[in-house]
């Protein structure tokens, strides 16, 4: 404190000497600055410490943090937030100090990125190539569509098959086993050794090859088996794998290793030999005990072995249904040429896949190509050599002989015992020519013409029983009863066909006109009576234009009554005019005078 | 179950893989030694009522052509510095790679095995040096391994002295016929 008089403004001393002139004006600055005075010399003091201080502090301030440090977080806690702030400003101002000092750190962990997913790329194109023209591949590219995943996503989950067999953790330093989980039935070697001697290997391929720190082998590849290694500063952890596991497994590992490393740091910082604390980390590893096994792994081999035989078979089964098929219808095809009349075969056969076919056929017989497309055989397979003759089947020998004879329509002809028969109406110059032509025709020993008809002759026939049918009544004179002349001029007709008829056929013919009368009255007076009637008729036709020479009118009286038992009252029907043609070569009777 | 690191270490043809093979039973072929550097055996002991297993790695000799590895000391918890007792030449070796030992890892404990005692006529170390090397708080022991001699109490001297229930080398057990 200041040990300067009190600055009472009450005090002062107006009589002092001049000797005391500066004594006084010290006093008189003292009565006006002192206040201001003490406060000035207060500061300066309080910088000088404030320097001392500081230079003080600097000294200890290293130690002081060491310790600190060494006692636990309430320093880091303190300092966080400066830290924070400095490095905020640091990059604010110019980031590029801070990037080149995190430079190396940052480099290698972005280079081990890097590689691993190109890696991971890699081994997906790989396996992608692989499947993608598969049978196996549509289905997972369908797989792929349906669930929204890539194709190769769908690939690496369905083929990748491994399985994870031991997970071993192990001191890093010392290369001493910590834990180690084992999949079932999983043979393992003393996995304390197999622990020392990994390290060995870890640490002599770190010597060996010169890598930079941190780095070092994390892959060990032996026939089917694979061990993964991931290192932390303390810990390794090494998956035995067999097969072939998927990149993103590394990521469990490393996941693993790093809540192992943050669960057990104080055991690990403290490890002297003692791994019982580290049973603790047991459901990491047995995390990473992972399997994959293809589901329902195909064998294609025997599949495909399979599908191969079943189309072999199919192949067989078709190429044999139609073989048979074809030769049922070949086979059928020949039958049917055997049973046709007129061909013969000589010799048949398939010759460079063409059927062919030779031998002898008539050539009235049936076309041999036309049953071709009955039995659904290619008339461009078929090949065909015929020489002719002539058949002596009886099918054949009429065709021949109907052929020859060419028979009007109306005759049936058939064949029996070398006999032609022949039945019907014809005319008698064709029935005369057959006869003599019919033994012409191989085959036929003898024409047989007995049912055929002179086909002039019966119409002429049909003609004059035409006019002998005809009748003409009278009433009880001579007078015809009414009603008869379109019968008289049918009769006419006839009579007039007949006429010329028989001129044509150079025979002498002709018909004669008989009158007819009732029994009443007396017999000369109906004969005269029966005259007359015949005499009209004559006369009626002669005005038809038949030739009066021709006819012969006769009177038979009541001798040739129609009916005889009937009575009296119906005599009209015997009152009549009927005609009778004359047989050949008999002369009309001479008409009376 | 306590698991210790131990280290063979000392020049060519002293024995240490003798002295492993006389100890354990190997799993894996000595080829390591000349391939990889190291072999690594285990063995498993009951000491004082606990349960230990010793990680025995036999390093490769050390020799002008083949440097000692000292990677492979990380993490040992102790090791035995092996020498050939008819070749004062290997104990001076011997010597000096314990002090590079010391100096990359610092103090760890380790027992100095003075091995083919059997061959007692070939004997080159003179007791005054073998008193000097105690003096300087080794535990030193003679062994053959031909003859099976010392072999489990040098391992079981070292796990002892791990485990800090050991004594000072001044203690001399005679544990084997000479």
């Amino acid at each position: 404190m200041s040990p300067s008089p009190s600055p009472d403004p009450t005090v002062s001393t107006p009589r002092a000497a001049p000797a005391q002139t500066s004594g006084e004006f010290e006093a008189l600055s003292e009565l006006l600055l002192g206040r201001e005075k003490q406060e000035l010399k207060r500061l300066r003091e309080q910088v000088e410490a404030y320097e001392v201080g500081a230079e003080e502090v600097s000294r200890v301030l290293p130690q002081a943090v060491t310790l600190a440090s060494s006692r636990g977080a309430p320093l880091a806690t303190a300092l966080t937030p400066a830290v924070e702030s400095a490095l905020k400003e640091s990059v604010r101002r110019d980031p590029r100090p801070l990037v080149n000092a995190v430079f190396p750190i940052i480099g290698p962990a972005i280079r081990k990125a890097i590689a691993e997913a190109f890696g991971r790329l890699l081994q997906s194109l790989n396996q992608t190539l692989d499947h993608s023209m598969s049978a196996r591949a549509l289905k997972w590219r369908m797989e792929a569509l349906r669930t929204g995943r890539s194709f190769a996503e769908v690939v690496l989950a369905r083929t990748l098959v491994y399985r994870v067999e031991q997970v071993l953790l192990i001191h890093a330093h010392a290369g001493l086993l910590l834990l180690q989980v084992r999949a079932p039935d999983v043979p393992s070697e003393d996995p304390a050794m197999v622990s020392g001697m990994l390290t060995a290997i870890q640490d002599f391929a770190r010597d060996s090859f010169h890598v930079p720190a941190g780095e070092s082998l994390n892959t060990l590849q032996v026939g089917e088996l694979t061990v993964w290694v991931e290192t932390s500063p303390l810990l390794t952890l090494a998956a035995v794998i067999r097969g072939q596991a998927p990149e993103a497994f590394r990521a469990s590992l490393q996941a693993a290793l790093e809540n192992i490393h943050r669960e057990q740091a104080f055991a690990l910082e403290t490890f002297t030999g003692d791994a019982a604390p580290f049973e603790l980390a047991r459901p990491h590893l047995e995390s990473c005990l992972q399997s994959r096994f293809s589901v329902s792994h195909p064998k294609p081999t025997s599949t495909r072995l399979l599908l191969g035989l079943g189309l072999a078979i199919l192949l067989l089964m078709t190429w044999a249904f139609f073989a048979m098929r074809e030769k049922r219808r070949w086979a059928g095809y020949l039958e049917r040429l055997r049973a046709e009349p007129g061909i013969v075969l000589t010799e048949t056969g398939r010759r460079a896949g063409k059927f062919f076919v030779t031998g002898l056929r008539d050539p009235l017989s049936a076309d041999p190509g036309q049953f071709l497309s009955e039995f659904q055989i290619d008339s461009n397979r078929l090949v065909s050599r015929w020489e002719a003759y002539q058949a002596l089947a009886p099918p054949l020998v009429l065709k021949r002989a109907r052929q020859l004879l060419q028979p009007p329509a109306g005759v049936e002809t058939r064949i029996q015992d070398g006999i032609l028969y022949a039945e019907g109406a014809a005319p008698a110059a064709w029935i005369e020519e057959a006869r003599r032509r019919a033994a012409w025709v191989p085959g036929i020993q003898e024409f047989d013409g007995a049912g055929l008809v002179d086909a002039s002759l019966t119409t002429e026939a049909a003609r004059q029983q035409a006019i002998e049918k005809t009748v003409i009544f009278f009433d009880d004179g001579v007078h015809l009863v009414p009603g008869q002349e379109k019968i008289l001029e049918t009769l006419a007709a006839r009579l007039i066909e007949l006429q010329a008829a028989t001129a044509r056929a150079g025979q002498r013919r002709g018909v004669s006109v008989i009158g007819h009368t009732d029994k009443i009255g007396p017999d000369d007076y109906n004969q005269r009576l029966s005259r007359q009637r015949a005499d009209c008729v004559v006369d009626l036709l002669q005005a038809r234009g038949v030739t009066v020479g021709w006819l012969a009118p006769a009177g038979v009286g009541d001798t040739e009554p129609w009916l005889t038992n009937t009575p009296v009252p119906d005599q009209s029907r015997n009152r009549r005019v009927t005609f009778r043609v004359l047989a050949n070569d008999s002369r009309p009777p001479s008409p009376p005078p | 179950m306590i698991q210790k690191k131990i280290c063979m270490v000392g020049p060519v043809s002293v024995g240490k893989t003798s002295l492993v093979a006389r100890y354990v039973h190997s799993l894996f072929s000595d080829k390591y030694l000349s391939t990889v550097g190291v072999k690594i055996d285990k063995k498993q002991l009951r000491l004082d009522d606990t349960d230990l297993i010793l990680m025995l790695w036999d390093l490769a000799g050390d020799d002008d052509f083949q440097r000692l590895n000292l990677t492979y000391l990380r993490g040992a918890a102790g090791y035995l510095l092996v020498a050939d007792g008819s070749r004062s030449s290997s104990l001076d070796q011997a010597v000096e790679i314990q002090a590079r030992i010391a100096t990359a890892l610092g103090p760890i404990p380790f027992l100095l095995a003075l091995n083919k005692a059997d061959l007692a006529a070939e004997w080159e170390i003179p007791e005054s040096r073998i008193d000097a090397l105690k003096s300087r708080e080794w535990m030193v022991r003679r062994t053959s391994a031909k003859e099976g001699w010392g072999v489990n109490e040098i391992f079981q001297n070292l796990a002892r002295r791990i485990l800090g229930r050991s004594n000072s080398g001044a203690e001399h057990p005679s544990s084997f016929h000479e």
